[in-house]
């Protein structure tokens, strides 16, 4: 992406004549509207100028500082290399992640199937059904702590004991599976990332 | 009186230029930002101790979903059919960056008959208690239930407990749980 170099803020000086700086300062209306127009309604609409169309938050590597009676509001990039939404309470508190990894590629509504999305701090969440096959796939990989799992038999069929769980993973750390014994259940499963 | 990008032009003199210039920089002003009912909209007011930082942001209805190309450059939050959604810059290698919706269009606390919120990725997700062997059907209604936890409530907390899905009804059985005992249960399914 080029960067424009257009806007002068340093125009117009005092002694510039006329035709120096009519240009000059056409050149910075144009650029305010153009950069203006990037992100919000033009200037010059007739229904809801300077409200916004889109949020880009660029990927930023610091922590924003916030002063009382603000939350910043910013992205950067987590530990599993996806870029996320980043909050920051009043105060300089600590940040967290709001977003995470996407999450709807998986959302494939199939019977056996798993499904993930994430909860603000970095927690990852996988529910669904799975079928008698002993374990259940915590993907995308990114899963470094089981943090809770219930699960609850399918059906009406219910002998045998609530499942014993062992983990699988692989040699980073990074939770691969979560074994179980071979029956039907509904579960939700808590990891951090 | 709009803000107008084309002017100052060459020939006309300052006398005809400087209202269309005090326009432009009224304009801008006025349109970075906004107050009604005392709320500010969009930008904290130019000369204000904030200046440039945001107050109450309106996003419009962009009806379709913005495309982000570049894989390290930036998070995109947007307004599509009155839900927020984000996408995340595309991978180099592996999946694709899908939108992904972050709200829901409803959110139940009244606890009648039951407790509903959203998960990211447009999943709602549902508490309450249910009472063995009746169905309970969900509101908002799900297009696809997919997954139901239930636990004892009370009393002897080694009832066994299993659910049955139909549709977006389900159903909790229990073996050796006496008639009319509920469970609490969490249930998450799609929009």
């Amino acid at each position: 992406m080029s960067i424009p170099i257009n806007y002068n803020p340093n125009i117009p000086r005092p002694k510039d004549k006329f035709n120096t700086s009519q240009p000059q300062m056409l050149q910075n209306f144009a650029s305010l509207y153009a950069a203006f127009a990037k992100n919000h309604v033009p200037l010059d609409a007739t229904n809801n100028p300077g409200n916004h169309n889109v949020i880009e938050l660029t990927n930023q590597t610091e922590q924003f500082q916030t002063s009382a009676g603000e939350i910043s509001a910013y992205s950067k990039t987590l530990p599993s290399k996806a870029l996320a939404l980043f909050l920051r309470y009043q105060g300089n508190q600590s940040e967290f992640s709001y977003t995470n990894y996407q999450t709807q590629i998986f959302k494939t509504p199939n019977v056996n199937s798993t499904y993930v999305t994430y909860l603000p701090g970095n927690m990852i969440c996988y529910f669904g059904e799975c079928g008698n096959v002993g374990y259940v796939e915590l993907k995308p990989f990114i899963s470094k702590n089981l943090v809770t799992a219930i699960f609850t038999r399918l059906g009406t069929n219910l002998s045998g004991n609530p499942p014993d769980i062992t983990l699988e993973k692989d040699s980073d750390g990074i939770i691969q599976k979560v074994l179980i014994d071979k029956f039907f259940y509904f579960f939700f499963i808590l990891t951090n990332a | 009186m709009t803000y107008d990008p084309t002017i100052p032009q060459g020939e006309p003199s300052p006398a005809v230029q400087q209202p269309e210039v005090q326009t432009n920089f009224s304009q801008f002003a006025s349109v970075f930002s906004s107050t009604s009912g005392g709320v500010i909209y969009n930008h904290s007011a130019l000369n204000s101790a904030n200046q440039g930082k945001h107050e109450a942001i309106l996003l419009q209805d962009v009806v379709t979903h913005p495309t982000i190309l570049n894989p390290n450059g930036y998070i995109a939050l947007y307004n599509v059919a009155g839900q927020i959604n984000v996408r995340i810059p595309v991978f180099n290698r592996g999946p694709p960056n899908v939108p992904m919706g972050l709200t829901a269009p409803t959110v139940n606390t009244s606890g009648t008959p039951n407790y509903q919120s959203f998960l990211a990725g447009s999943y709602i997700v549902y508490w309450g208690k249910a009472v063995k062997g009746t169905p309970i059907s969900l509101s908002p209604v799900p297009s696809s239930l997919v997954s139901v936890i239930a636990l004892p409530n009370s009393g002897n907390n080694l009832y066994d407990i299993g659910a049955s899905i139909s549709g977006s009804t389900f159903t909790l059985n229990s073996v050796n749980a006496p008639g009319g005992y509920q469970f609490s249960f969490m249930a998450i399914g799609l929009q």
